[in-house]
């Protein structure tokens, strides 16, 4: 008994609850129904129906619930222009494919879908229509000197594009790319300006299409670039060797040290018979080496006297010197590489699009 | 007198040795080697009977050093003639292995064994001393003259002769004349050893002259 009353009492709470959910999947239930009836008019072959249930479908393009998803308009929008063609209205289908064109420039009707008829008409608007779509990354970081940052184009026909950059207020900073564009093109930017400065800030990327060179703009694609470059920390100048210099001319005590080690090392040879081997006569030829050690003293004395020039401390110095000059070049070297070893934040913004088309 | 077959052993021996150690340690590790030949002068005194021989001797010596660590190796022989006194013509023989530490650049104190042997018709007599030295070195003309002073003492000394040892030192004094373009080195030298036996009845003194040419690895 328990059990029914529980069950009789939870109904009501359920359907509350079914009562309390948001109509809105249900309306975009309704929008897809649209399109799944529009397409069912296409295949019973009611053009008029059909039109008009995809420009219902189409209607709505702000961002909202009842928005047909991205993905399905080019589909809708070319069922659309098949209709408007069967329907005999020629004119608004080729409206309506360059409409296509503009969004999406890659985009080609299925020919196993559409028949040879309306794909025709599409391909001669997309012939007359000069429609770029820019693909740019999104957020990147580039380093200068080293990296590139990527332009993709894609074109709806061939003609002829001018790429570059400019400041938000119009006046250029450098042009990347001048000629004609088939069915695609990758340029890229190395993140200077014309002076090989790098970029900082804002920079609007401009492409510009026109039928021919020389001929008249129909369209340009601005996407702003929001550049943040920051500068890499450069070395300290090496430290000068001054401590490991040696003198470069001989300072006083060293003649005196010389002199006094050679003669009392030739009155070493002449003691030591006397110190070491007492009353022993020694042979005479120790003279030879007494001579030889004074000899050397009084050399070593001539050489290093005070103010006397020491060329091996100068070829020793002139090295340390020629060393250090070579670790200030490296280091030069190094923090010119630094300063432009600038990393360049870019983020690309929406493509806005200026066109003369009729769309 | 035969050349040197020992001093040709020990540089066979030694000089691949040290040029191996050499690539393998880096710059702790140093060697130095002399061939020299010694004018000797012996002026044994057995009471109050002297005599005196000359000769010449070859050989040489070498040092291989690790760091302040150095272990100095020697070996000489020739012939000695008698030149007045009772004794007769010998052969003699030496050979020393010291080994040393060099605390500064320009000293150096080491220890270690000293042989020498006296060969005569009558027999050979063998002398083992311990010998402790010091070693001084100064430059004389920079980069090009270096001189040195060697003082040493017997410690200990082993004689097969009746007198017991009673005392013995000796010095060498010298120079190395070392350009800094030149590969070798030349040295000039004078020691002088003295060893008191049986409480100076017998004195034997030693001294020479040496002249050698060296290399070193700088």
């Amino acid at each position: 008994m328990g059990r029914r009353t529980a069950l009789w009492t939870a109904v009501p709470a359920v359907a509350a609850v079914l009562l309390a959910l948001p109509a809105r999947p249900l309306v975009a239930q309704d929008e897809n129904r649209t399109l799944t009836s529009a397409l069912q008019a296409y295949q019973n072959l009611e053009y008029e129906t059909a039109a008009a249930l995809f420009r219902r479908a189409l209607a709505v393009e702000a961002p909202s619930p009842d928005t047909l998803p991205t993905a399905l308009r080019p589909k809708a929008l070319t069922y659309l222009a098949a209709s408007d063609y069967y329907r005999g209205r020629k004119d608004s289908a080729s409206v309506v494919f360059r409409r296509l064109i503009v969004q999406d420039p890659r985009y080609r009707p299925d020919p196993l879908i559409f028949p040879p008829e309306v794909t025709a008409a599409f391909e001669n608007a997309r012939r007359v229509m000069k429609v770029v779509a820019v693909v740019t990354p999104g957020d990147t970081s580039l380093r200068l000197g080293r990296d590139q940052y990527p332009i993709k184009m894609y074109a709806s026909s061939f003609h002829e594009i001018v790429v570059g950059l400019e400041h938000p207020d119009g006046r250029f900073i450098k042009g990347i790319y001048a000629g004609p564009i088939g069915d695609s093109l990758d340029v890229s930017w190395d993140g200077f300006d014309s002076a090989s400065v790098p970029a900082d800030g804002n920079v609007v990327l401009t492409v510009t299409s026109r039928p021919t060179a020389g001929g008249e703009v129909v369209r340009v694609v601005r996407i702003m670039l929001d550049i943040h470059a920051t500068h890499a920390d450069t070395l300290p100048w090496p430290t000068p060797p001054d401590t490991l210099f040696l003198p470069e001319k001989a300072p006083p005590g060293a003649a005196v040290r010389s002199l006094s080690g050679g003669l009392l090392g030739a009155a070493a040879v002449l003691l030591l018979p006397s110190v070491v081997g007492s009353g022993t006569h020694a042979t005479g030829s120790r003279y030879v080496v007494v001579g030889a050690l004074s000899l050397a003293g009084i050399v070593g004395f001539a050489s290093q006297r005070p103010g006397v020039p020491l060329p091996d401390n100068v070829a020793k110095n002139l090295a340390r010197r020629a060393a250090f000059q070579r670790q200030i070049d490296l280091t030069k070297q190094d923090n010119a590489r630094r300063r432009i070893g600038v990393l360049e934040r870019i983020r690309a913004g929406t493509p806005l699009v200026i066109s003369r088309d009729t769309q | 007198m035969r050349p040197s077959l020992g001093l040709c052993l020990l540089a066979a021996l030694a000089l691949p040795l040290a040029g191996a150690m050499a690539q393998g340690s880096g710059s702790r590790f140093n060697y130095e080697m002399q061939l020299d030949g010694a004018e000797v002068y012996a002026n044994p005194v057995i009471g109050s009977v002297t005599s005196s021989l000359s000769g010449t001797v070859f050989g040489g010596e070498g040092r291989l050093a690790f760091g302040p660590v150095g272990l100095e190796l020697g070996y000489w022989q020739g012939s000695l003639n008698t030149q007045s006194g009772p004794a007769s013509n010998e052969d003699i023989v030496e050979g020393k292995a010291l080994l040393g530490i060099t605390p500064v650049r320009w000293f150096r104190i080491s220890a270690g064994p000293f042989a020498r042997a006296y060969t005569t018709p009558a027999g050979t007599e063998r002398w083992l001393s311990w010998r402790v030295q010091g070693r001084v070195e100064q430059q004389l003309v920079p980069e090009t003259v270096r001189g040195y002073a060697e003082l040493w003492f017997v410690a200990s000394s082993t004689v097969n002769v009746v007198q017991p040892f009673t005392s013995g030192r000796g010095g060498r004094v010298g120079l190395r004349l070392a350009p800094p373009r030149w590969p070798a080195w030349l040295t000039l030298g004078y020691g002088i050893e003295q060893v008191r036996l049986g409480s100076g009845s017998r004195i034997d003194t030693v001294d020479r002259v040496t002249l050698g040419v060296g290399y070193s690895r700088r």
